[in-house]
């Protein structure tokens, strides 16, 4: 079987298997408790926490562990639902262009439509307690900051951008826009609470959101080959509350026992992810270049940004992240080519090193590791059948059938792509414990597959 | 004259009502013949007896077998229109009320299932849901001691003693006791509806093409209601119809074998078949192909089977294959008779039947075919027959659908997985 999905879930490194082990059966006290065995188990959470602090660049009292990246999302969102948005609650909009007249007397939320389900399905609370949620397209991907420039109003209260996307791996202008959320502060004198989603960025770049300008953010351990069930938030406004009514664990904001094993088998996860990040984006972007190059030239559309094409225009990206163009336009692979590093400076994402992993050769910020492409007319349903019996384990990023629309159909619909390509999409997602071999072996089988569908 | 059977010791008795077989002419000891072997088949390995007489049935039921799969049988075998749980006894006046004590004290007088000690506790007070009872005395023996209105009378005080929040109505009682005097004492009380009908298997035999659908079946179910025996058929498009989709289907046909006495499941493999349609039909016309298509591999495998007639759940302008000019076309393209029992009904009423048998939940499951690609967005409606035959003879597609057949599955479901999860 090769497994081709890593970005749904990656099983556990050895390594923070091996850690889970030890801490599970060394820790034995609750954390809470104050005799010795509670208080070597606060020691070795709190170590954790030191841990992860100084991963993601920001203080110990930063960090708050949390079930997963949902839970993260939802404590931030959710704490919203304690003021309410409006005092005539009940008025509607959902403006994707973020052009809708601002009414004065309402809270607004204000999100991307590419965002990961966990934010987005807070969309029909949040409008019961009289918010206004106005979620931004973002053609081919990407928040236009423009767009975002011009969302922005007087009455809101709460962005939220995602850092990469799940779906096509595009990283948005996260600098850029908290700058321009920032200097709209400094005119309406008042704090616009930043959140991102970095789900999907967690443990593969190193990313600092502290640094980044944000107020919060969340990770989730088993995206990076730590364990399920945990998660981590940053979130440095103490007007965030908790979503459940609970103990005084991770100082109120979290209640409930901590799971300490699995929070040490994350740190470890993370630790390593973090310092192999630089080599395994670069393997990982000699993979999927490619992939990129057999499966397009088979025929395939790309719904990813292109690691091989520099034809996009600089208005399709961000403007962040427009200076890696100038400097490297066309090299065939970027681990045989470092020279285009330092141009990396303004992305939003911080590589540990001088490689820029990110975009080599297009002038738009993504994540290699997720490749999405597309046989249009064909139902990917089908498609990710017969190569399931094949043994390529893939995802479809949309379902074809009307009754079981999936959620991400609304996000490549969002990015502007037609239903008939959004019916084909297939979602390829790459781990350094891929090898050149499997890809090759995945290559020749959609290759071999599409010819079957002979559409 | 139906005596005791000798060996009905350690049996319970149930009385069943036959609707329309009584009305059968000479002919009808057919018909109950067929409806004895289907009640015995499925409560088979429990022992049962059968006694018949004019208009209805004695069933004799090992009293080991539970009561609900005895519940669960008649009210899944067609030919039955009731039944009640009923108890037998001698002349003797006390006799009888110690039966009619016996008899109000499990249900449907008092709810629940009463264990063997509570049915013999009778002397204690019991609750009932009903509000309202009479009893009904019959006298075939005129020579018993106390006439049809003195038995009333004296067991409906047994009744009020026994329960007392009931309350006398004659006219519109919510529960009836009957009791009749013959050669020994039946009593029994209001039958359970049966779900009326023929016995399967005294109308021949016949395929439905079972989909994953709501229709088809609640068709199947009606057919069998008229006594046809059916096996099914479902045509399987892997990859584009995922195998839960298959899974569906096969749940549907367990939901529906007791009805159908059980079933044979078939599955043809219809992928290529509904590519070749597609790259030699127009698109417009892919519909009507795959209608026309399936119709002649029903027919063959009708013919495999020896099966008389081809049963769908077509009703009548539902979608663009089922308006009277598309029915004509595929009428033409079988040789068999196509049976649409759902033909004049409104959808309410075939989701009201599918609820009421148990298909419905599992119908609406979100597998359906994943078959865009193979639909067109502008059918033709009003095919003219002719044109179409034409079309399907351009097609080339005999030996694509003699592959289909002859690579067909079958699954045999038995009615007792069905009844077991009802």
């Amino acid at each position: 079987m090769y497994y081709f999905d890593w970005t749904a879930t990656c099983p556990m490194s050895e390594e923070a298997l091996e850690e889970y082990i030890r801490i599970a059966r060394e820790v034995t006290g609750n954390a809470s408790s104050s005799h010795k065995a509670g208080l070597f188990a606060r020691e070795i959470l709190e170590e954790s926490r030191r841990g992860f602090a100084r991963l993601l660049g920001c203080p110990p009292e930063h960090i708050y562990f949390t079930s997963g990246g949902t839970e993260s999302n939802a404590i931030v969102l959710n704490s919203l639902l304690s003021r309410p948005g409006t005092a005539n609650s009940g008025s509607m909009s959902s403006e994707s262009d973020g052009s809708a007249a601002y009414e004065g007397n309402q809270n607004e939320v204000l999100t991307t439509a590419i965002e990961h389900p966990s934010v987005l399905e807070h969309r029909s609370i949040l409008q019961s307690h009289g918010w206004r949620f106005t979620a931004l397209s973002c053609p081919n991907g990407y928040l236009r900051p423009e767009r975002l420039a011009a969302a922005l109003n007087p009455s809101v209260r709460m962005v939220l951008l995602m850092t990469a996307n799940n779906v096509t791996g595009t990283v948005q202008p996260i600098k850029t826009a908290v700058r321009i959320i920032r200097d709209y502060e400094c005119r309406i004198g008042r704090h616009i609470h930043i959140h991102s989603d970095a789900v999907q960025a967690g443990g593969k770049v190193l990313f600092h959101p502290l640094e980044a300008g944000l107020d919060s953010a969340s990770f989730s351990a088993h995206k990076f080959e730590g364990p399920t069930g945990v998660g981590i938030l940053f979130n440095r406004n103490p007007s965030i509350q908790a979503l459940s009514r609970a103990g005084e664990q991770e100082r109120g904001l979290r209640g409930g026992t901590e799971n300490i094993a699995g929070i040490c088998a994350a740190l470890r996860a993370m630790k390593i992810s973090l310092e192999h990040a630089v080599e395994h984006m670069n393997e990982i972007l000699t993979m999927r270049n490619t992939l990129e190059e057999r499966l397009t030239n088979a025929g395939f559309v790309l719904l990813s940004p292109s690691a091989l094409d520099t034809s996009l225009t600089t208005q399709d990206a961000p403007a962040a992240c427009q200076n890696a163009k100038q400097s490297e336009p066309t090299k065939p692979s970027s681990s045989t080519n470092p020279s285009h590093a330092a141009t990396n400076t303004q992305t939003p994402l911080h590589i540990p090193t001088e490689t820029s992993a990110l975009t080599p050769k297009s002038n738009s910020t993504f994540l290699p590791h997720i490749l999405t492409v597309s046989l249009p007319g064909v139902p990917s349903e089908a498609f990710l059948r017969v190569m399931d019996d094949k043994g390529f384990c893939l995802s479809a990023s949309s379902a074809c059938s009307a009754s079981s629309r999936s959620k991400s159909e609304g996000v490549l619909s969002a990015m502007g792509f037609s239903p008939r390509v959004r019916m084909g999409s297939i979602r390829i997602s790459l781990s350094a414990r891929n090898s050149m071999d499997e890809v090759n072996l995945l290559a020749d089988a959609m290759i071999s597959t599409k010819k079957e569908f002979n559409l | 004259m139906i005596p005791i059977p000798t060996d009905a010791q350690g049996m319970k008795l149930y009385l069943i009502k036959l609707g329309e077989i009584s009305l059968k002419g000479l002919n009808r000891s057919f018909f109950e013949k067929k409806l004895k072997n289907n009640i015995k088949l499925k409560i088979h390995p429990h022992k049962s007896l059968l006694l018949r007489e004019k208009g209805r049935f004695y069933l004799y039921v090992d009293d080991t077998c539970p009561d609900e799969i005895v519940e669960k049988t008649l009210k899944t075998t067609f030919g039955i229109t009731g039944f009640s749980r009923a108890m037998v006894c001698g002349k003797a006046w006390e006799d009888i009320i110690s039966t009619t004590n016996k008899i109000i004290s499990i249900p449907p007088f008092v709810e629940g299932n009463l264990s063997q000690n509570a049915i013999l506790a009778y002397d204690s007070p019991a609750t009932c849901k009903y509000r309202t009872f009479k009893v009904e005395a019959r006298r075939a023996d005129k020579s018993f001691p106390k006439t049809s209105y003195q038995i009333e009378a004296e067991l409906g005080g047994v009744v009020l003693e026994r329960i007392p929040s009931l309350k006398v109505d004659v006219k519109r009682p919510d529960i009836t006791l009957n009791v009749e005097v013959r050669e020994n004492v039946y009593i029994y009380s209001s039958p359970i509806p049966g779900p009326g009908g023929l016995p399967v298997g005294c109308a021949g035999r016949g395929l439905l093409l079972l989909s994953g659908g709501i229709d088809s079946p609640v068709a199947g179910y009606r057919m069998a209601r008229r006594g046809l025996k059916q096996e099914c058929l479902y045509f399987h498009a892997y990859p584009y119809t995922s195998d839960m989709a298959l899974q569906k289907v096969q749940d549907l046909a367990k939901i529906i074998s007791p009805y159908m006495m059980g079933t044979t499941l078939h599955v043809v493999n219809f992928t290529e078949a509904e590519l070749w349609i597609k790259n030699h039909s127009k698109e417009e016309e892919n519909t009507l192909m795959m209608r026309a298509c399936m119709m002649q591999v029903a027919n063959r495998i009708a013919k495999n089977i020896d099966a008389e007639a081809i049963v769908t759940g077509e009703a009548l302008g539902q979608v663009a294959s089922q308006t009277l000019q598309a029915m004509a076309f595929t009428n033409s393209m079988s040789s068999l008779p196509v049976l649409r029992p759902l033909v004049g009904m409104d959808k309410e009423e075939i989701i009201e039947t599918a609820r009421r048998i148990g298909t419905y939940e599992t119908s609406i499951l979100p597998y359906d075919d994943c078959c865009v690609i193979f639909s067109p967005k502008h059918p033709l409606v009003r095919p003219d027959s002719e044109t179409e035959r034409n079309a399907f003879n351009d097609m080339n597609i005999d030996e694509v659908l003699d592959k289909c057949v002859s690579k067909v599955k079958t699954y045999e479901i038995s009615y007792k997985t069905g009844i077991s999860s009802l």
